[in-house]
């Protein structure tokens, strides 16, 4: 706090005596930038609106401001006020229809409503001290200069009067995020849906964050017209717009410095770049240089398991009888702390071999690292001879791995023959493999019309379709009625049969897994407790133990 | 109010305009539902390809030579985006990769300026050999080059509907639209299958550069800025539908150009697009509940 105001009181007192007047200029047009950076902020950093039209919001506060300047004798902060209030309610008024949209729209109609703003200024003109509603006055040789503060006319006092007001506004934003608005706005940005749901008016709170922002950006516009004492529509071009989101998200969104970082950037950097002769233009480049820099290296989403840690590998020997066909060794996955398969090492023959346990045992991790969505702390996969982890996940399917999920993921907007192709297998591939499921619906016809057990073939016909290796299905019964799921056990018990593909089966079905699986195994915590021929691995009494729940002695 | 006649020769242009439009908008929209993409760098990269044909032409290239280092460059620069910063942002909001574009157009855009300054009242051109040979119908003059606009955003847009109908690279691409994971999973070549789709947009960005610059004017500013109005015809269609993307493109070069003749509207007409699209979307977002989705 104490280094702050002397910060502000060296800014006020120091620099202007320091400074040459040309540099005095520039920071005034830096503490207006500020103000607008900072309402900027608040729209993209803490409520995650992004907004493709501020310049064109500064530029209808400049012209209020003007206005008012020129047709009243008003004192010049309720001008400020003035052109804050009434900018406050334009930037509503558009701002309010536009709130139902989120995210990509909302951005882009932003974009369309500054280009529209932009061409009625350019068309009306800035106020020059004409007459009528406009107060544009044609091309007068005389034009009066707009008016400043009577205790602020000289270029120093204005720049002190200019910073004063930058003080208020971020105060005022301060005000807000220490308050109720401000615990609002990082709940609508962390997630809309779930603001709603903890009973925040999110249309409020996000027309708030607009009204706000307009305001200060209105206030920042009048700061401007007094500043820049003459206007001109040719100041104000769509393209500041996004030079001003560019520096915004340089300067920091989240912080109020990052809007005194922004400041700086756009209008004391290319000052001083034009004294030393060299173009403002490689300032542009850099800009957009620094946009694509920030957001490619934002936060990523979830999902991404963290560095390797030590292995825990837990090998159990299984005999190995038959062709072996996949390989497991220590396959060990976690997701920040939590260890989801714990050196799991197991062989899989040929046949279909079921894969049980309690929920959140590993099975479906397992599956994700098979079909490369999830990266293994350590272990090794062979399959069929190939080093499975170090192909890339679509070639995997290429390859001849084929899954389907939990929820059914048959593509809406394609039809059954589309589906089913889709991982390039020959049109009488594709018909075979319909028929194979024993589907009885035209190929041709869009699988958004099936029902949820025939949408489960189409899915286990995709998973046929072509040379399959390896068949994954991870819960293909889930909520289907028992006469389906007999259905869908015989066609499942049929592909290793008729494509000599390896199938490995995840369900909670055990009539299901007993009809189809020659082997099964169990995993619990992430470790694998038992294998081996389904009927003795269903007797075993550890799974029954683990499974079933019938004692309290889960695994370690 | 102007008479019919006053307003033909803008009905031309018009639907000129439009189809350049179209032709934008069309790529657009491919890109988007191949990779999530607004490409708000596509009328940057236009008018980088535009300002190197101009140059090389002035050189002393032959005209040809120039048209396709403009669409070289435009479908060059795209693609390199595409494949540098596209797996980066894959998983991304399409808000943040839309934003991620500006900041290309930021890059071309100080770039252009760096390299061709503007300023001494020097005004460049390219002239197309279409300009200058023509018919008349009734007594309107019709040059080649708007024949030529229109007609390329008609065949873009029917070759692009076929092409995401019936090709195999075309049904990746509405899979990918739908969901890319789960396309991955089933073996489409996703990265491969996402750079055909900037390249293509790419190649239309340097069309349409070649066919603005000559239609409207070689300037960077206002050529970077073009892309609003194609972007509006494709926001318009929602970002999905190509024929609605064309017919709504047509609409906006043609009231733009019909409110020319018009006293009071006249100096108003650059808002043709940003009108029509706010109100597209305004009208179309009140049928919407709220969805995890799409933004």
């Amino acid at each position: 706090m104490v280094q702050v105001a002397a910060l502000l009181l060296f800014t006020l007192f120091g620099l202007p005596e320091l400074l040459s007047l040309y540099y005095i200029d520039t920071l005034t047009q830096a503490a207006v930038y500020s103000m607008v950076a900072l309402g900027l902020g608040v729209l993209v950093g803490r409520v995650g609106l992004y907004s493709l039209g501020q310049a064109a919001v500064l530029a209808i506060g400049a012209w209020v401001a003007a206005r008012l300047l020129f047709a009243t004798s008003l004192p010049f902060p309720v001008v400020l006020l003035g052109a804050g209030v009434i900018t406050m309610l334009l930037g509503t008024v558009i701002g309010l229809p536009a709130l139902r949209m989120r995210g990509l729209y909302l951005a882009l109609i932003t974009l369309m409503m500054a280009g529209a703003i932009t061409v009625v200024l350019a068309t009306i003109n800035f106020p020059n001290g004409g007459g009528g509603f406009l107060g544009y006055n044609g091309s007068t040789v005389h034009i009066p200069s707009i008016r400043r503060p009577s205790i602020a006319s000289a270029d120093t006092a204005y720049f002190r009067y200019s910073v004063l007001v930058a003080m208020i506004m971020f105060g005022l934003v301060l005000a807000h995020i220490r308050t109720r608005p401000g615990r609002a706005w990082a709940a609508i940005r962390q997630s809309e849906p779930a603001a709603l749901a903890a009973g925040i008016n999110t249309t409020l709170y996000k027309l708030w964050a607009f009204a706000l922002a307009s305001f200060i950006t209105g206030v920042a516009g009048g700061v401007l017209a007094g500043a820049s004492r003459y206007l001109y529509s040719i100041d104000f071009q769509p393209q500041d717009s996004i030079t001003l989101l560019g520096v915004v998200l340089m300067g920091g969104a989240y912080s109020l410095w990052g809007a005194v970082v922004a400041a700086l950037l756009l209008e004391l950097l290319p000052a001083i770049l034009h004294s030393w002769g060299v173009s403002a233009d490689w300032l542009t480049i850099l800009f957009g240089l620094g946009v694509v820099q920030v957001l490619t290296n934002a936060p990523k989403g979830p999902g991404r398991p963290g560095a390797k840690g030590p292995r825990t590998a837990l090998a159990l020997a299984v005999p190995a009888w038959r062709a072996v066909m996949i390989e497991v060794t220590g396959l060990t996955v976690r997701f920040g702390g939590v260890t989801s398969l714990d050196g799991m090492s197991l062989i899989f023959e040929q046949g279909t071999c079921g894969l049980i346990g309690p929920n959140g045992a590993g099975k479906t991790t397992f599956f994700n690292v098979l079909s490369g969505f999830v990266r293994p702390a350590a272990g090794n996969i062979r399959a069929f001879g190939t080093d499975l982890l170090a192909m890339v996940h679509y070639r995997r399917a290429r390859w001849g791995l084929r899954r389907t999920f939990q929820t059914e993921q048959t593509i809406e907007e394609l039809s059954v023959a589309e589906n089913v192709g889709l991982g390039g297998a020959s049109r009488q591939e594709v018909l075979d493999a319909i028929a194979f499921a024993g589907l009885d619906c035209d190929p041709g016809s869009p699988v958004r019309v099936l029902g949820a057990g025939q949408r489960r073939l189409v899915e286990l016909a995709r998973a046929v379709a072509g040379q399959p290796k390896l068949v994954l299905l991870d819960e293909p019964a889930a909520g289907l009625p028992d006469q389906e799921t007999a259905h869908l056990g015989e066609v499942i018990g049929q592909i290793p049969v008729r494509t000599g593909a390896l199938v490995i089966l995840v369900d909670h079905d055990m009539s299901l897994v007993s009809a189809c699986c020659q082997t099964t195994a169990v995993l619990d915590f992430g470790k694998l407790i038992a294998s081996g021929p389904t009927a003795a691995v269903l007797r075993d009494e550890g799974v029954m133990r683990a499974y079933l729940g019938t004692s309290d002695g889960a695994a370690p | 109010m102007p008479t019919w006649t006053d307003l033909q020769p803008f009905f031309v242009s018009g639907l000129a305009l439009g189809g350049v439009y179209a032709l934008s908008g069309v790529g657009l929209v491919v890109l988007y539902r191949a990779t999530g993409v607004v490409y708000l760098a596509f009328g940057a990269v236009g008018a980088l390809g535009a300002l190197i044909a101009y140059s090389m032409i002035k050189a002393g290239a032959p005209g040809w030579v120039g048209w396709l280092a403009c669409v070289a460059t435009a479908a060059a620069v795209t693609l390199g985006y595409g494949l540098v910063f596209g797996p980066a942002l894959a998983r991304r909001d399409p808000l943040v990769k839309a934003v991620a574009t500006l900041g290309l157009t930021l890059i071309l855009f100080g770039a252009m300026d760096l390299l061709w300054t503007t300023g001494g009242g020097q005004s460049r051109a390219i002239t197309l050999p279409a300009d200058n040979s023509g018919f008349t119908i009734g007594q309107v003059q019709v040059n080649w080059t708007q024949v030529i606009g229109l007609g390329a955003g008609v065949v873009i847009a029917a070759g692009t509907a076929c092409f995401l109908r019936y090709t195999k690279l075309g049904t990746a691409m509405r899979a990918i639209a739908n969901d890319r994971e789960i396309t991955a999973t089933l073996g489409v070549p996703v990265r491969r299958v996402e750079a055909a789709a900037w390249l293509g947009c790419g190649i239309l960005a340097g069309v349409a550069g070649l066919l603005l610059a000559d239609l409207v004017a070689l300037d960077a500013t206002t050529l970077t800025f073009l892309v609003i109005s194609s972007l509006s015809a494709a926001l318009i269609a929602r970002l999905r539908s190509v024929a609605l993307t064309f017919a709504a493109a047509l609409l906006v070069g043609l009231v733009h150009d019909l409110l020319t003749p018009v006293q009071a509207l006249s100096n108003y007409r650059d808002m043709t697009p940003f009108a029509l699209a706010a109100m597209a979307l305004l009208v179309t977002s009140r049928h919407r509940v709220m969805s995890a989705g799409e933004g």
